[in-house]
């Protein structure tokens, strides 16, 4: 299939006037609580720390154009997200790689002004003001205007720019995928500012690394242990060196340190003042986020669409979703809001962030049709199923086409190639999920024919 | 006669001259005859093949000219001339020119839509340098040309620009090059300024700097600008562009030269871009920037505020000497810049350098009588993070500093990180057959045992199961019709890689009778190209190779004995017996026998002893005896160093140095056994199939460290070091001595961080197991330091995080052996990084709490100066002396 192509449409190129000191930040069309708009204004006001925002701002943008596993650009940059929900402005990008997910958070302290409007949506980032980012220092504040409404007029002179660029379907989803991922994510290590400069400056670029607390700090072992969290491709971590002269701590999430030993994701997140940059990094330089499957559990669920439908409805751009209230303002018990979470984070409705442990909401200025076409994985295993390919032959061992599938107390395993590659490190293969459908809607009797 | 058919017999003969003139002479319905033909033709020949790709290649040119020529729309052209398999063409130049000629008649509309589609999708390929002189960024050379011609504006494809820029040095370098020629080649005006923005030129103009020098291209548009016959403001607008950009350091380096060569004046320079650059720039950028900044300070024309930014960034940089730059900035200033100084100097205070500390504390003491309140106040809370002697002299001039040294110490506790749990062995045919499918590279030495038992069980109860499960794997694997010759020749090493012996027992289930040729002519290959094998790593393939030949005989065995019952490779004692009674008196197969000897356990349980009394074989018997014995008795160990002659001695064969180890067998014990215990000195050439050594001797992990040293020493400098083996050897048993502290201090002084990590895991399993060998390490630390066979920073770095990690006491105590060989003699010259491994020890110390008398260590402190070295000799004195 021919990838889709994104047009960005702005009013005007981004700027960053440094001699009035005014960053003014073009928007494309994206979504307010009054929905889709096409140059909504979020904020104008202060950026009370410009120099870590400046800098903050640039590593998302060189997030946005990286290509990890193979240095050669290729001239592909997809623009950074922003979403102003209402006391921080969070600026997002998607490594063109799919394996680096970056995100700027400058929190209420870092800003000082007006919150036009909540919502999602594209800014412009262009060479010009990538060049003028860089100038920016001294201690003195800039003024931020993300979108302006009274630009609206100029669109009439037809001062429009467009930007094309092809849009994967793989980016999309791994850009959605990545926040359900960091939801499984707990704080493993922290470090003060010196302790984090000298540990992020010591890193070595390539392999597979884990990070273990030790003392203060953290220190790198070539194999997992408890409390560990890994380090892959550490070289991807680059962006975070140019913020270390503002960095005033290091704090590393990641999930539990998985029995079968192999790579895992995990997120890298600098304090700085009035803000925060995290990035989260795929289990290996040349894999993307995409096709991880943490999703599929819970998107495997009976309800999990109609259930993000209804908490979806009740979402209004807030900073931290509180998931006891959405249980209680929804009815539905926790694990189906944990499941209509994760339905709406592969549909790029929610993002996570590891610092609040929560969700909040974000709408992915992408086409919403693609970004929640069902996952392929489970498409294949819900295909399975209708044409009757799984037969149960003991009550956890079933024939799904031509392959074998056990539903075992350790974890499915099937003899597909996919399972002897990724051993469940990505999550069920389709014959496991089409297995479990089955089981789950009573047919798992030997022989007894969900034909 | 039928155009198509003329066309493929001229793209068959290859005669592109003879292509060209019959191609002009088609009229529209013969090119369209050629144009429905062509793309299917193509296809087919790419459909056969290696051998019809091969073909292709060699008449890409009369392809590329057919279509040119026939095709109707442009973007059908552009599409034709852009495949991957017709890009590359010999010599370019002469391709564009005949391909040019051919498209002349086209409409003049046609032709810009052409040129402007082969400018957008010119790629840059990543070929090396010297290919890129010839033959340029494939397709650059009929873009440019179409461009030229149709004089349309060439979109902003940094290839484009690329490839002008590698074909301009071409041109010019070489001598061949006048000013004039470049001064008016015809693409000039337009590109010059791309060049500034176009990612990938600085290969190019890195080259041309490196091999044309003063001759170059580069060199050429200096003098140009100087002439006035190239805008100079493009060239140095263009460098300050490039530089807030940003990009390593060998996208920066090439403009960085250029810049120097311009030689701008002050003026030019500027200032606040520069100094905002200092944070994040790449080292060659910040060597430049400092520089600048320096003249334009000299010049007075530096403000205070970009005088400040800039120390402050440089005290920031990891690099100490820009720290140092930025010091000695400082020490030069004026008192009016007092406020900014305090600033950067408050930055230095974190540093870990006792030197620069204490310079850049005189220097805060000295500006602070100049220096405002809030400055002052900065200063003071920086300084609560200085030691005690060093927070005095800053409140003796700016008030009362507020003591914030870290919170003391607190060790980490030592825990052992085990190994993974065994994986489960796979119970059916199915199973077995997907195990082997996903086999790779990756899989460790665990999963491998497993499998093979697996092979070897299921086929003893049920080979035409086996056989068919496996059958798809083989037919996928194993290519046919088979011919052993592929592989024998085919695959360097293939009859010595572990995997793809484990491949070749499975083989041996499925087609017994493939497996038998491949085998004898391996075997013939073998005595013609003996290759020699660490003793340990022939244990490993004897025992795979005889699980082949038994398959290809069409016999079976009820049960491998040696399959690990632990993850270190140890098989439980009973477990073994049990294993030998279901053999029902029948003989084992020798090498796992042995391999099975090797990997009991150091304490075996009585009743194994008694219950193995039962065993009728031969085997049985032997088994039993050596049970009684309790195993193997331990081999004695000597390490032995050799220096490294020194760089001004004669180099002779011996230059680099040696370590290697002397084993001593001991008495009666079967001759294989006996091999391994005799260190053959030979160096194993994959370090890779070292995985397999610590599980081959699990109990005697001090034989398996003394075969590995040498193997290790070799891959010092290597990704692939053996870290992980050492990081597996830690978990075995036997006793530790000078080999497993030698293999140690190797691999801490591994160049590859993540080689030393894996290293410091071994060291920190035995400190938390108590088996740490302590006063060898630091002995093989010294010895393998002096004989320039590791280098001390490295282990340094080692020593410092296996402090952190909780094996404090275990590092005082092998540096309190390591120290006193390291320290200099009265008059001699300290070893660089001295200092350094000092701060460990002090740390160390510190943290273990304990005391002791270093030999040397009172005359270092003695030394005069305030280097490194002698400030953490003190601060150990102080620290052991209390």
């Amino acid at each position: 299939m021919a990838d889709a192509v994104l047009a960005y449409s702005y009013v005007r190129s981004s700027e960053l006037d440094l001699s009035s000191g005014l960053l003014d930040l073009s928007t494309s069309g994206g979504v307010t609580p009054s929905g889709p708009a096409s140059h909504p204004a979020f904020f104008s006001g202060l950026l009370t720390r410009a120099a870590p925002a400046a800098a903050g701002l640039l590593g998302v943008a060189d997030v946005a154009r990286a290509r990890y596993y193979d240095a050669r650009p290729n001239g592909i940059v997809r623009d950074p997200v922003v979403t102003c929900n209402g006391d921080r402005l969070r600026f997002e990008s998607f490594s063109a790689c799919g394996g680096v997910y970056a995100r700027l958070d400058v929190l209420q302290q870092g800003l000082d002004g007006e919150v036009v409007e909540l919502g999602t949506t594209n800014v412009d980032v262009n060479d010009p003001l990538r060049r003028a980012l860089v100038r920016v220092g001294g201690g003195d504040p800039l003024h931020l205007r993300v979108g302006a409404e009274e630009l609206v007029a100029t669109t009439l002179d037809g001062a429009v720019v467009e930007k094309k660029v092809p849009l994967p379907e793989r980016w999309v989803r791994g850009f959605a995928e990545v926040q359900v991922i960091a939801s499984g994510f707990d704080l493993r290590a922290e470090a003060t500012g010196p302790e984090a400069v000298r540990f992020l400056r010591a890193l070595p670029r390539r392999g597979v690394l884990w990070a273990v607390p030790a003392g203060r700090s953290l220190r790198l072992s070539a194999r997992p242990a408890a409390g560990a969290v890994c380090l892959p491709g550490p070289e991807r971590l680059a962006t975070l060196l140019p913020l270390l002269r503002f960095a005033t701590g290091l704090r590393v999430y990641g999930p539990a340190v998985p029995a079968h030993g192999l790579p895992v994701a995990s997120a890298w997140e600098l304090e700085l003042p009035g803000m925060r940059y995290v990035l989260t990094l795929s289990p290996e330089a040349r894999r993307g986020f995409s096709g991880e499957g943490a999703v599929l559990g819970d998107l495997a669920t009976a309800h999990a669409e109609e259930d993000a439908g209804l908490v979806g409805a009740m979402l209004s751009f807030e900073p931290r979703l509180d998931a006891d209230l959405l249980a209680e303002r929804s009815g539905l018990p926790r694990n189906r809001i944990r499941a209509a979470l994760t339905q709406l984070g592969t549909a790029g409705r929610v993002g996570y962030d590891v610092a609040e442990a929560a969700h909040f909401h974000r709408e992915l200025p992408y086409d919403p049709g693609r970004v929640a076409a069902m996952n392929p994985r489970l498409k294949a295993a819900r295909d399975l199923v209708k044409r009757g390919a799984v037969r149960f032959t003991a009550p956890d061992t079933a024939v799904v086409g031509e392959r074998r599938v056990r539903l075992t107390s350790d974890g499915p395993v099937c003899t597909c190639p996919w399972y002897a590659d990724f051993r469940g490190s990505r999550g069920p293969c389709k014959h496991v999920l089409a297995a479990q459908q089955v089981r789950d809607q009573g047919g798992a009797a030997p022989e007894g024919g969900t034909r | 006669m039928n155009p198509w058919k003329e066309v493929a017999s001229r793209i068959e003969a290859g005669d592109d001259t003879e292509m060209a003139r019959f191609l002009a002479t088609l009229d529209e319905d013969g090119r369209r005859a050629v144009a429905a033909r062509l793309p299917g033709y193509l296809s087919e020949r790419l459909a056969q093949g290696w051998e019809g790709q091969l073909w292709i290649q060699n008449q890409t040119e009369v392809f590329r000219l057919a279509g040119a020529a026939c095709l109707s729309g442009a973007a059908q052209v552009a599409a034709w001339l852009n495949r991957r398999d017709l890009r590359w063409v010999r010599r370019p130049e002469a391709d564009a020119a005949r391909i040019l000629a051919l498209i002349g008649d086209r409409p003049a509309t046609w032709r810009e839509d052409l040129a402007v589609r082969l400018v957008e999708r010119l790629r840059s390929p990543s070929r090396s340098a010297s290919r890129l002189l010839d033959i340029g960024v494939p397709g650059w050379d009929l873009a440019a040309g179409l461009v030229l011609e149709t004089g349309v504006e060439p979109p902003d494809n940094d290839a484009f620009t690329v490839g002008w820029l590698w074909r301009l040095i071409g041109r010019h370098g070489a001598n061949q090059g006048t000013l004039d020629a470049l001064a008016v080649d015809p693409l000039l005006g337009r590109l010059l300024p791309r060049v500034f923005r176009a990612t990938g030129v600085a290969a190019a103009l890195t080259w041309d700097l490196v091999r044309n020098r003063d001759k170059g291209v580069v060199a050429a548009l200096v003098a140009l600008a100087e002439k006035g016959r190239v805008p100079r403001g493009v060239l140095v607008g263009g460098c300050v562009e490039r530089f807030l950009a940003g990009g390593g350091a060998e996208e920066i380096a090439p403009f960085a030269t250029l810049w120097r060569r311009l030689r701008p004046e002050p003026e030019e320079i500027p200032a606040v871009e520069f100094a905002r650059l200092l944070p994040s720039a790449a080292p060659p950028l910040v060597e430049l920037v400092l520089e600048e900044l320096s003249r334009l300070d000299e010049a007075g024309l530096l403000g205070d505020e970009s005088f400040g930014e800039a120390v402050e960034a440089l005290a920031f940089r990891p690099e100490k000497k820009y720290v140092t730059a930025a010091l000695r900035w400082i020490a030069g200033a004026a008192p009016s810049r007092a406020d900014a100084a305090e600033a950067a100097l408050a930055a230095v205070f974190d540093q870990d350098t006792p030197a620069l500390r204490d310079r850049a504390v005189r220097l805060a003491v000295k500006f602070a009588p100049h220096a405002s309140g809030p400055a002052l106040d900065a200063v003071r809370t920086a300084a609560s993070r200085l030691p005690a002697d060093l927070r005095e002299k800053i409140a003796a001039v700016a008030g009362v500093v507020e003591a914030d040294e870290p919170p003391p110490m607190t060790p980490a506790a030592l825990v052992v990180n085990p190994l993974p749990a065994l994986p489960a062995t796979p119970g059916s045919p199915g199973e077995l057959a997907w195990e082997i499918e996903a086999l790779d590279w990756r899989t460790g030495p665990p999963q491998f045992e497993r499998i093979l038992a697996a092979l070897v069980e299921l086929t003893h109860r049920d080979r035409d199961a086996v056989s068919q499960a496996l059958r798809p794997w083989c037919d996928k694997h194993w290519r046919r019709p088979f011919d052993p010759a592929t592989y024998v020749y085919g695959i360097s090493g293939f009859g010595r890689n572990t995997h793809a012996l484990l491949m070749r027992c499975a083989l041996a289930v499925v087609a017994p009778a493939d497996s038998r040729k491949l085998s004898a002519l391996l075997a013939n290959y073998h005595r013609s190209h003996p290759e020699y094998e660490p003793a340990i790593q022939l244990l490993v393939q004897r025992r795979l190779r005889e699980v082949v030949e038994m398959l290809e005989r069409g016999r079976s065995v009820a049960v491998l004995l040696a399959t690990p019952t632990a993850p270190t490779g140890h098989v439980d004692a009973e477990i073994l017996v049990e294993r030998m009674e279901r053999l029902k008196g029948a003989e084992p197969l020798q090498a796992d026998f042995h391999q099975a000897l090797l990997r009991l356990p150091r304490e075996i349980d009585p009743r194994a002893v008694v219950r193995a009394d039962g065993l009728t074989s031969q085997a049985g018997r032997v088994l039993a005896e050596w049970l009684r014995r309790g195993g193997l008795p331990d081999p004695e160990v000597i390490v032995e160093v050799e220096a490294a002659q020194r760089p001004d001695a004669d180099s002779g064969p011996d230059h680099y140095g040696e370590v290697f180890a002397e084993i001593t067998p001991p008495a009666c014990v079967p001759q294989p056994v006996a091999e391994l215990c005799t260190g053959s000195r030979r160096i194993l050439h994959d370090v890779g199939e070292a995985t397999w050594w610590p599980a081959v001797m699990p109990s005697h992990r001090e034989v398996v460290a003394a075969h590995l040293l040498e193997t290790l020493a070799l891959g010092i400098d290597d990704t692939r070091g053996g870290g992980h083996v050492l990081a597996a050897l830690a978990h075995g048993d036997g006793p530790v001595g000078p080999a497993t502290a030698s293999a140690l201090a190797i691999g801490m002084g591994n160049r590859h961080p993540g080689q030393r990590a894996a290293a410091v895991d071994a060291l920190i399993t035995l400190a938390a197991r108590g088996h740490l060998p302590a006063g060898d390490l630091g002995r093989a630390v010294a010895g393998l330091t002096d004989a320039g066979l590791v280098k001390l920073n490295r282990i340094t770095s080692a020593l410092d995080e296996a402090t952190t990690a909780g094996a404090h006491a275990q590092v005082w105590r092998a540096l309190l052996t390591a120290l006193p060989p390291l320290l200099p003699r009265t008059g001699d010259r300290p070893r660089a990084g001295l200092g350094e491994l000092l701060a460990v020890a002090v740390k160390a110390a510190t943290l273990s709490g304990e005391r002791g008398d270093v030999p040397g260590l009172a005359e270092t402190a003695a030394r005069g100066g305030s280097s490194r070295l002698v400030q953490e000799a003190r601060r150990l004195q102080r620290q052991v002396s209390r």
